[in-house]
């Protein structure tokens, strides 16, 4: 089977979807096919929403990957591989369905901050840790450059966030107001005015009730009802790439739009070294191959698997994979993600009753996201929904009384305080592609990584910085609970830079060397900062879809095509 | 659906923490229809378990005034009856039925008793700016 299309776009999560979308709007007749490699998971339905409240596993769990293989885990119950002495994890870390990973995701919508932009040079300005940063480059776009774009993510995935926080700055505020500091923030608040650590709302990706300003605003998705079970939105409140996919897909007039499902793409298909003319495929639930062919191929299938993609496109011009111009060329290469810690303490009582009221931060704080902290690994902290020691179900459904309860409430209690650390590029940092096939019909992954010392000796800064919060909160028995190598926010693999001396792509995500192959996902990103990547993601998807597009005005906004380029 | 209902307001009185309880009957219907829905195993789930626990209730040595609040409460706090896997029909009534009804209850808002506005799984309301957010927040000399 053989079709044509203008543009395919390999993935369906949000870069796809927001790109698509800025295409639409400038060109509703444009075509445009989505490829994905898993199913539709049922949206807004009131009875899964029922089942996840009641067993927390959430509808899309069989298209994340399956545990690594251990002594007592193999055979089916395991797939991909790792080497190296970081216990990277990819279970959770991704869901490969349509919509991709903004299923899981937490809403939690930052910017990175302008420093981040220039890691290498600002480090490398300074006496600290330069070695740990030697694989590592500045990006090719500055934040002045994204600024623009970033508000525009904001309007399209919804944020709710505090205009007057100026931690990062910004030309336009946040469609939605932030939702308030709850109760439970009150401890840990207090404890850094003390300290004189800064902090601030968290910015977060569900819909409020005030806005309705913008062209983006979509009219069918409906507010925030705190309702706490954010990883399976029964009103679609929070941004979920497959509700947007859906409505462009069924409620809009853009009648060459289509999204073709259980499609597992093979490789990309070159006519000559400089163009591609489409991809080969399988449908992953049956024996049927084929070719699409396209004007234009957007790789927007997460960080991963865009990279292994790049890899198994071998051709005789392209010998090592497309777009690495040697043997171990940059695709693969540089795999970062975030490191997420969880220090634990215990306060000795709890006369607020503090408990979780809903399963969304709104606390954070970047005191530590600056350029002072860089040249260590920046990171941030957020306030957890919930002592974790407080949980109403499980207290009454093992029998205990109402009185046991509440004195249980007022009794000692367990906090938490959570964040992500930076973590540099390294070369020998890698994924690949295995032989083997996952539960999925993907090839399995191979993950390289090693963890420098640097970001292993940060965790103890944390921990003392944690200390000192905790002890402003009268909080004891300070211990890490966790810090987990889960590769959420892998990036880096397809990174951008300045030539092919450098990276993969360039400025504007083309692959060097090629005219018609872009990449779309935290694959470019030289660097992650200690930040969630979606909001970043979302804002060069429009960027993307602007430069793609011609100039000019777009439903009444001005934005000149690279114009601080 | 009278059997589960029962179940549902025996919960309500043990931990005495909803009030007008018959406001939510169409709600555990639906709940109890959606159950099925998502997994045809759960009408046997339902049946059997309240025939263990109109068992239970005919086992107590009590005047029947006490039997049914003895028996509610042998099965919403016996420890044995909690620990899985759910291989007798009681403990199906326990770990399948009861249990979920409770984790229903207080997301319905039976949680407000033990000193919370908002909770995970009940519709607390958007976040309208000028009115006070639909839980509770922090309080405003903190910052």
């Amino acid at each position: 089977m053989t079709r044509e299309v203008e543009t395919l776009i390999i993935g369906s999560g949000v870069a796809a979807a927001a790109f698509s979308q800025e295409i639409l709007q400038h060109d509703p007749k444009a075509s445009i096919l989505i490829v994905e490699a898993g199913d539709p998971i049922p949206m807004q339905d009131f009875k899964l929403w029922e089942n996840f409240l009641l067993t927390k596993k959430a509808p899309y769990e069989y298209y994340e990957d399956l545990a690594f293989a251990t002594r007592d885990l193999f055979g089916a119950d395991a797939e991909n591989s790792r080497r190296g002495d970081a216990p990277v994890e990819l279970k959770g870390s991704r869901v490969m369905t349509l919509g991709g990973s903004t299923h899981h995701w937490g809403g939690w919508s930052f910017r990175m901050k302008p420093e981040d932009f220039n890691l290498r040079s600002n480090v490398m300005a300074g006496n600290v840790n330069k070695a740990a940063i030697k694989d590592c480059i500045d990006w090719p776009i500055k934040y002045d450059d994204l600024e623009p774009y970033y508000c525009l993510a904001e309007e399209y995935i919804g944020v709710s966030g505090d205009s007057d926080d100026r931690t990062v700055p910004r030309s336009k505020n946040y469609p939605f107001k932030p939702f308030p500091f709850t109760l439970e923030d009150q401890p840990v608040a207090r404890a850094m005015d003390k300290l004189g650590y800064c902090y601030g709302n968290l910015p977060i990706a569900r819909q409020g009730v005030n806005g309705g300003e913008s062209d983006r605003e979509k009219p069918h998705r409906a507010p925030c009802q705190t309702t706490g079970t954010c990883k399976y939105c029964p009103f679609g409140a929070r941004y979920a790439a497959a509700n947007f996919l859906d409505f462009m897909s069924n409620h809009e007039s853009y009648d060459n739009f289509d999204i073709m499902t259980n499609c597992i793409v093979e490789e990309i298909l070159m006519t000559a070294k400089n163009k591609a003319c489409g991809i080969s495929y399988r449908n992953r639930l049956g024996a049927e191959t084929g070719e699409i062919l396209a004007e234009r191929v957007i790789v927007a299938a997460g960080a991963i698997e865009s990279a292994k993609l790049l890899l198994r496109s071998k051709s005789g011009d392209w010998t090592y994979g497309l777009g690495n111009y040697v043997a171990d060329g940059f695709v693969g290469r540089n795999f970062v993600f975030h490191p997420y810690f969880m220090f634990q303490g215990t306060m000795a009582s709890n006369p607020l009753l503090l408990q979780p009221e809903m399963d969304f931060p709104t606390f954070c704080s970047r005191h530590f996201d600056t350029e002072a902290e860089q040249a260590k690994g920046k990171f941030i902290l957020v306030n957890p929904p919930g002592p974790s020691s407080v949980k109403l179900a499980d207290m009454l459904t093992k029998g205990q009384t109402k009185d046991q309860i509440n004195q249980q409430l007022r009794g000692t209690t367990v906090v938490q305080l959570h964040g992500m650390v930076e973590f540099f590029s390294q070369s020998a940092n890698r994924v690949s592609n295995c032989l083997k096939r996952n539960h999925l019909g993907l090839t399995e992954t191979q993950v390289i990584c090693n963890a420098d010392e640097g970001v292993k000796e940060r965790i103890v800064d944390i921990e003392e910085v944690v200390g000192k919060i905790f002890d402003g909160m009268g909080v004891s028995n300070l211990s890490l609970n966790t810090y987990s190598w889960r590769a959420d926010h892998a990036a880096s693999v397809c990174r951008m830079g300045r030539d092919e001396s450098e990276g993969v792509v360039d400025k504007d995500l083309k692959i060097f060397g090629v005219d018609n192959v872009y990449v779309l996902s935290n694959a470019v990103f030289p660097s992650i900062g200690c930040v969630n990547p979606t909001l970043t993601l979302t804002a060069l998807a429009i960027r993307l879809g602007r430069h793609l597009t011609k100039p000019g005005k777009v439903r009444g906004e001005e934005i000149a095509l690279g114009a601080k380029q | 659906m009278d059997a589960l209902w029962a179940i549902f307001i025996q919960i309500c009185l043990f931990w005495d923490n909803l009030d007008n309880v018959h406001q939510y009957r169409s709600r555990l219907e639906s709940f109890v229809i959606n159950r099925i829905a998502n997994d045809p195993t759960y009408h046997d789930v339902y049946t059997r378990s309240v025939a263990a626990i109109k068992d239970l209730i005919a086992q107590q040595q009590l005047p029947p005034s006490q039997a049914e609040a003895a028996a509610y409460q042998f099965l919403f706090t016996d420890q044995n009856l909690y620990s899985p896997p759910p291989n007798t029909d009681l403990k199906l009534a326990r770990q399948k039925v009861a249990n979920e009804l409770i984790m229903l209850q207080l997301a319905l808002g039976g949680f407000k008793a033990f000193g919370a506005t908002n909770y995970c799984g009940y519709f607390g309301g958007p976040n309208i700016p000028g009115e006070p957010p639909p839980y509770r927040p922090m309080e405003k000399e903190a910052k």
